[in-house]
């Protein structure tokens, strides 16, 4: 079968495929029309690394896209591997809570004063079937270096005070309220600051190698010192063999 | 004035052409010999000679190959016995023995790698340019005067070592291997705030790690930290 006949089959065994019938694992169906969908995917240079030529990876995305309700593309750009775990990036998470029909849009009330450790906020919103208003617990700077994130190498909570504390709130408010959303995920802010990477022991022992003995001599060329004399052979014929 | 070519700089293979004007010379010899001749325009026999900074493959493959062009090859007793070769193009030569080739005077100097006598090169020339050459070692025993140019290992950072090591992309053991026997950014900045910079001219960053480092990032960190300007070789 040559590749034309190969898509016309395939695009007829799409064809015949239900039309509420979504990618994922609910049945074989399901399976077959994520296996397709993946294959495509992970041919297109568009598509992040961590999918291009992965179609598992790809199933995967399509998967979460379906239970999300949202584009294939847009989850695969939000979903970033942090030390090895998957996490969205708060924007994603906050843009799908906003969205998703049940809640007003996330908003933020800010507690402390500006630049000092009692500086903070938690996020609220309306629940639209019951017209409550919901809080959130309330991040604070104190509580950000307490927990040891803001004193991390690297940390955005240094840099972004003011992102990061909603960032934050948004998360444990969606988390609190909206746990489905997330399906189980933190986001990669979060990730980032909770995965401690220790030094092991064999690092703490080289390090203490490196620091008693680097850089400790110096060393120079001496002008007056006799020299072993190795002319160069400028512009030597080549000698294959010798 | 020192002019430096990149042939090759990673550890799929090694090689560096520098030149003073007058001396051309080969830093290793770790890439496939017709490569070195494609890049040096197939005037292998201008090199006055090839200096070797120890045995493994991505820093001498081509050895055998530039011997029988006719260049003569640099290397320590160490490097030559797990070489296993023989010939009249090989010198022998010994840390903290210096020599001349041409309008060079190098002093080899050791490094810290898992090699059986591995070296790094300390090079002067007649125009008073002072070159570091150094790679493949955790760190550098020894300070510098007056150096002009420096060309030295920037072969990963530690936080991302850990972090590919956390996602299961490398193995503990490979990790331990690395810290013990290759240059790491940290590690890079603690020499260079040691030396004294005021004359450097040229720093070219060697031999990243293909998974552990991060090019942009390793050159912008070492200018703020030198402001001197920065190469990332390959």
């Amino acid at each position: 079968m040559n590749n034309a006949q190969e898509a016309i089959q395939d695009n007829n065994a799409v064809a015949t495929m239900p039309v509420d019938l979504v990618p994922g694992f609910t049945s074989k169906q399901s399976l077959e029309l994520a296996l397709k969908a993946a294959n495509i995917l992970a041919k297109s240079s568009l598509v992040p690394k961590e999918y291009q030529g992965n179609v598992p990876n790809c199933v995967i995305a399509l998967n979460m896209a379906a239970r999300m309700n949202a584009d294939p593309l847009m989850v695969m750009q939000n979903l970033y591997i942090v030390h090895g775990r998957p996490g969205w990036s708060s924007q994603f998470l906050i843009s799908t809570f906003n969205t998703s029909g049940k809640f007003s849009a996330l908003r933020y009330e800010w507690v402390g004063e500006e630049g000092k450790d009692s500086w903070g906020c938690r996020a609220c919103a309306l629940e639209k079937a019951t017209g409550e208003k919901l809080v959130g617990a309330t991040v604070t700077i104190d509580l950000a270096k307490k927990e040891g994130w803001y004193t991390k190498n690297g940390s955005k909570w240094q840099t972004m005070p003011q992102q990061m504390l909603m960032y934050r709130a948004a998360s444990w408010f969606i988390r609190a309220y909206a746990p489905e959303l997330a399906m189980g995920m933190h986001t990669a802010e979060e990730l980032q600051d909770a995965i401690t990477l220790d030094a092991s022991e064999y690092e703490v022992k080289v390090e203490q190698e490196i620091q008693q003995h680097a850089n400790t001599e110096v060393i120079d060329i001496e002008e007056s010192a006799p020299q072993q004399e190795s002319q160069p052979e400028q512009a030597a014929p080549a000698d294959p063999g010798f | 004035m020192i002019d430096v070519l990149v042939l090759a700089s990673s550890s799929k293979g090694n090689c560096y052409r520098i030149t003073d004007g007058s001396t051309p010379l080969l830093l290793e010899a770790g890439i496939q010999f017709k490569e070195i001749q494609k890049r040096l325009n197939f005037r292998i026999s201008d090199m006055a000679g090839c200096l070797i900074s120890h045995e493994h493959k991505d820093h001498s493959k081509a050895v055998p190959d530039m011997m029988k062009a006719g260049v003569n090859c640099y290397m320590s007793q160490g490097t030559v016995e797990s070489l296993g070769i023989d010939g009249h193009r090989i010198h022998v030569i010994k840390a903290k023995q210096q020599f001349q080739l041409g309008t060079w005077t190098i002093l080899p100097f050791e490094t810290q790698h898992d090699a059986a006598e591995p070296l790094g090169f300390l090079m002067v020339n007649q125009g008073g340019d002072k070159l570091l050459y150094a790679t493949d070692t955790y760190y550098i025993r020894y300070r510098f005067a007056g150096l002009t140019h420096v060309m030295i290992e920037c072969n990963y950072s530690l936080d991302i070592l850990r972090a590919n090591v956390a996602a299961g992309l490398v193995e503990p053991a490979l990790k331990n291997r690395i810290l013990k026997s290759h240059f790491s950014l940290e590690h890079v900045k603690d020499f260079l705030k040691a030396n004294d910079l005021s004359k450097v001219r040229e720093i070219w960053l060697l031999h990243l790690s293909d998974g552990n480092s991060d090019a942009e990032r390793f050159k912008r960190e070492i200018q703020e930290l030198t402001g001197k300007p920065v190469y990332v070789a390959g």
